[in-house]
């Protein structure tokens, strides 16, 4: 009997226990099994290095020395900052860009008929092709590039801002105007707010597809950056080096991507459970 | 159809006069009108608490929004103090189904909302909205999230919401039917306590006859197809009521009652139905 | 209400609506023309290196379909022979492998940090590299493809099968469906909108970069076309390819789009 009463009063706090352990297991064998994973991709990478020629393939160890290399002669870090600074114009001209039009479409009806059109036309379309007529108005230097991170990256943001607005429905701004809220107030103390979470998660979708457009101008207007580094190594063969500026890119998207889930996360605690569908 | 309960010289606290609304739903060229509300009529006095009962497509949450002003009448109008309304005022409080909170404020910043759109001073619209979480009992709870709070509390907050407005009368639409039953009892036991303290006039809309029952002087029975009063029910049962009136047979008396006459209505809106169809 | 003024009512609702269809349509038709004139007025004005007038693209483009020189028909077909087999290779292997992932743990275990690597990869960084590897002929140029397409496909499968609720497999396993009945009349259907949803993502990563393959090699392909025109300094014949390749993503966007609306019109 007694024993009982012991195991029933302590059952609950060994049973979350158990489970807390049991998650943080869990936890820790997947973290095993994604480092596991990356280092079988280097392996491979190594094996298969030496038993090609350097100009198709050079051993990860030899990326690593030339990241070492690059990085000790500022190679690295010039062309880091130069592509970090048109990831950045662009990703910021994109917001601005995405939440005006977003918010203009959203609000008002009449701009969502004139303009849907185009931009779900210009959403469907690789606006890679209009590269060319880019860098012919606009020449080669920084602008250029910005301009295709902005075709490329603004319209997850647009179209997210534009559903979040019209989201904003009656459970929002029916008590704003029951309790007589000016058309400013809707707008900076409901509307604003409420569209938050919608632009962080069209940013965090737009973050992989500014790093594509950073590559694309630096590949295609005047070579620079980290992009103009990869075209420089493959056009002379120097593979280990190529890889490293690839895998700075990697590194940038990756952590951006999730700096911004972290911010939407802090930002909007209660939207915690809703996913974007990678749309 | 109704007789009036008391015959009132003074000026009632609300008047509904009149009040028809029809909504039109336009598919290419079809055009379905639903006759929301066909002529609704009643008065409520200052103090009183009215409830408002109705099968579902009664228009009773579209009276309310009439009230409030939200929603504008095709004829007929609002009134309060004698005066006609043209639009939502600071006499009048909503307390929503759906809550209404904003997700990115605190318990406390969605109490001040109201004020804070007013452009009451900061210190001021701080100890009022403290006050009234206080009186609903959510004292610590000011720094929570919506998202952390349970249905009920979070329905509490709608309420000191709107009381913190300082309204003359509170309108509630359907408030507890997001909440479990058990919780719902508490909160209607904890709106009354809060309503004899306050005196504020209270129209209360639900579809539980129960809970209508239990709470108001007098309840309004409505029908579907159009919308319209079908009879007001005068509930007699002493003040303050405490969840041991929920047994009283007086309280069964006229709730039987209400719900023959619910029923007569919804049968009478079949019929209806069927006679056009 | 009166007869009478239910009557005007309902006149009155009546004309609003169409009050309100016809001026969108004549706000879109407005806008169009308004578009297209300041286009051709701005071209006309300006130095044909800089901006070509709409008349002047319309008759590039039809110089384009009808002078065999233009190679434009044959720009066209390359980079379809390169985009299709490529991005049905990249559907299904996207969705087998983003079902297996799925359903079956281990597998998910085994392949989710691989598909996470390469999936937050900027595919264009690779095709410098893949140039190298496979050459500039059409192998590369699918396997670009399907490195940039598949991803997104298995990443928006992968979710949508997962996020499947076991409300919808109980009921079919309690009636005695196996795992193949489940995953045809269960897994599928629901997760669909998901699925669709990855393909038109990989669709347009796959059209991003055929155009980037085929610029960067600059012989073959609209992407091709694109950078002679632009290297000529002609605008009219940059916009030709650029029109195409856009309208080639919205078809097959709405092709996308009509295939998820009517299948779900059948499951509901």
């Amino acid at each position: 009997m007694a024993e009982t009463v012991h195991s029933t009063d302590t059952t609950p706090d060994t049973r979350v226990g158990a489970q807390l352990a049991a998650q943080r297991r869990r936890r820790w064998r997947d973290r095993a099994i994604g480092f596991g994973a990356v280092m079988l991709l280097i392996a491979v990478w190594e094996v298969a290095g030496h038993m090609t020629p350097d100009i198709f393939l050079s051993p990860f160890h030899r990326t690593l020395i030339a990241l070492y290399s690059l990085t000790v002669d500022g190679t690295l870090i010039r062309a880091t900052q130069n592509s970090l600074i048109v990831l950045f114009a662009g990703l910021a001209a994109s917001v601005v860009v995405g939440v005006v039009i977003g918010l203009l479409m959203g609000r008002y009806e009449r701009a969502a008929w004139v303009l849907e059109p185009y931009v779900n036309g210009l959403y469907a379309a690789p606006t890679i092709a209009f590269l060319p007529l880019v860098t012919l108005w606009l020449g080669l230097y920084t602008a250029p590039k910005i301009a295709i991170v902005v075709l490329i990256a603004v319209f997850p943001i647009l179209k997210n801002t534009y559903a979040g607005v019209a989201t904003v429905d009656q459970d929002y701004l029916e008590p704003a105007a029951s309790m007589r809220a000016s058309e400013f107030q809707i707008f900076t103390k409901v509307i604003l707010p409420a569209i938050l979470p919608f632009v962080m998660a069209g940013l965090r979708l737009s973050v992989g597809r500014a790093v594509v457009g950073v590559v694309v101008g630096e590949f295609f207007t005047r070579q620079s950056g980290l992009g103009g580094l990869i075209v420089q190594y493959a056009g002379s063969f120097r593979t280990a080096e190529m890889f490293v500026p690839i895998l700075v890119l990697v590194v940038i998207g990756a952590v951006l991507t999730s700096l911004v889930g972290y911010m939407q996360r802090r930002l909007a605690p209660w939207k915690e459970s809703e996913r974007d569908p990678g749309i | 159809m109704t007789p009036e309960t008391a015959a009132t010289t003074e000026v009632p606290k609300l008047r509904v006069e009149n009040i028809r609304k029809t909504f039109f739903r336009v598919e290419r060229d079809r055009v379905t009108a639903v006759e929301a509300l066909g002529g609704v009529s009643f008065t409520v006095r200052s103090g009183e608490f009215v409830s408002v009962i109705g099968p579902s497509g009664c228009g009773k949450s579209t009276l309310l929004r009439i009230i409030d002003g939200l929603v504008a009448a095709d004829e007929g109008g609002v009134f309060v103090d004698g005066k006609k309304l043209t639009g939502p005022g600071h006499d009048r409080a909503v307390v929503f189904q759906y809550f209404g909170l904003y997700p990115w404020r605190t318990v406390q910043k969605n109490v001040e909302f109201g004020l804070e759109l007013q452009g009451v001073p900061v210190a001021e619209r701080r100890e009022r909205a403290r006050r009234n979480i206080a009186l609903v009992g959510l004292s610590g709870f000011e720094n929570h999230y919506p998202h952390e709070l349970s249905g009920g509390m979070k329905q509490r907050v709608g309420f000191a919401r709107a009381l913190t407005m300082d309204p003359d009368i509170i309108l509630m639409d359907e408030p507890f039917s997001a909440v479990d039953e058990q919780t719902r009892e508490l909160l209607q036991e904890q709106l009354l306590d809060v309503w004899e303290k306050m005196g504020k006039t209270v129209v209360f809309i639900t579809h539980s006859i129960d809970e209508a029952v239990f709470l108001a002087d007098r309840v309004i029975v409505m029908g579907a197809r159009p919308g319209r009063i079908v009879e007001t029910v005068a509930v007699d049962l002493p003040r303050p009521r405490t969840s041991a009136h929920r047994a009283s047979p007086r309280l069964l008396e006229i709730r039987t009652h209400a719900w023959e006459t619910l029923r007569r209505g919804i049968i009478e809106a079949k019929a209806g139905l069927e006679g056009v169809g | 209400m009166s007869s009478e003024a239910l009557e005007a009512a309902r006149t009155r609702a009546i004309a609003q609506a169409r009050n309100r269809r016809n001026s969108k349509t004549l706000a879109i038709f407005l806008t169009a023309v308004a578009f297209l004139l300041a286009w051709e007025i701005v071209g006309r004005l300006s130095h044909p290196m800089f901006m070509a007038p709409a008349s002047g693209v319309v008759a590039e483009f039809w110089r384009g379909i009808t002078d065999p020189r233009a190679r434009l028909w044959n720009g066209f077909l390359q980079t379809m022979s390169v985009l299709v087999p490529g991005f049905l290779i990249s559907c299904a292997l996207g969705i087998v492998i983003g079902v297996l992932m799925g359903r079956i743990n281990a597998v998910y275990r085994a392949l989710d940090p691989f598909v996470t690597v390469f999936y937050n990869t900027p595919r264009v960084a690779l095709v410098p590299i893949l140039m190298l590897w496979l050459g500039i002929d059409n192998t590369l140029k699918t396997v670009v493809v399907i490195l940039a397409a598949v991803f997104p496909i298995i990443v928006n499968t992968l979710t949508g099968v997962r996020d499947i609720s076991s409300s919808l497999t109980e009921p079919a396993r309690s009636m005695g469906a196996n795992e193949a009945q489940i995953l045809r009349l269960v897994i599928v259907p629901a997760a669909l909108p998901f699925i669709i949803a990855g393909l038109k993502l990989g669709l347009g990563r796959a059209l991003t970069t055929v155009v980037v393959a085929e610029y960067f090699s600059s012989i073959s392909g609209l992407g091709g076309l694109l950078q002679s025109a632009s290297t000529s300094y002609n605008m009219a014949r940059v916009f030709v390819p650029a029109a195409i390749l856009a309208l080639m993503g919205i078809l097959i966007d709405a092709l996308l789009g009509w295939i998820e609306r009517s299948a779900s019109r059948r499951y509901r």
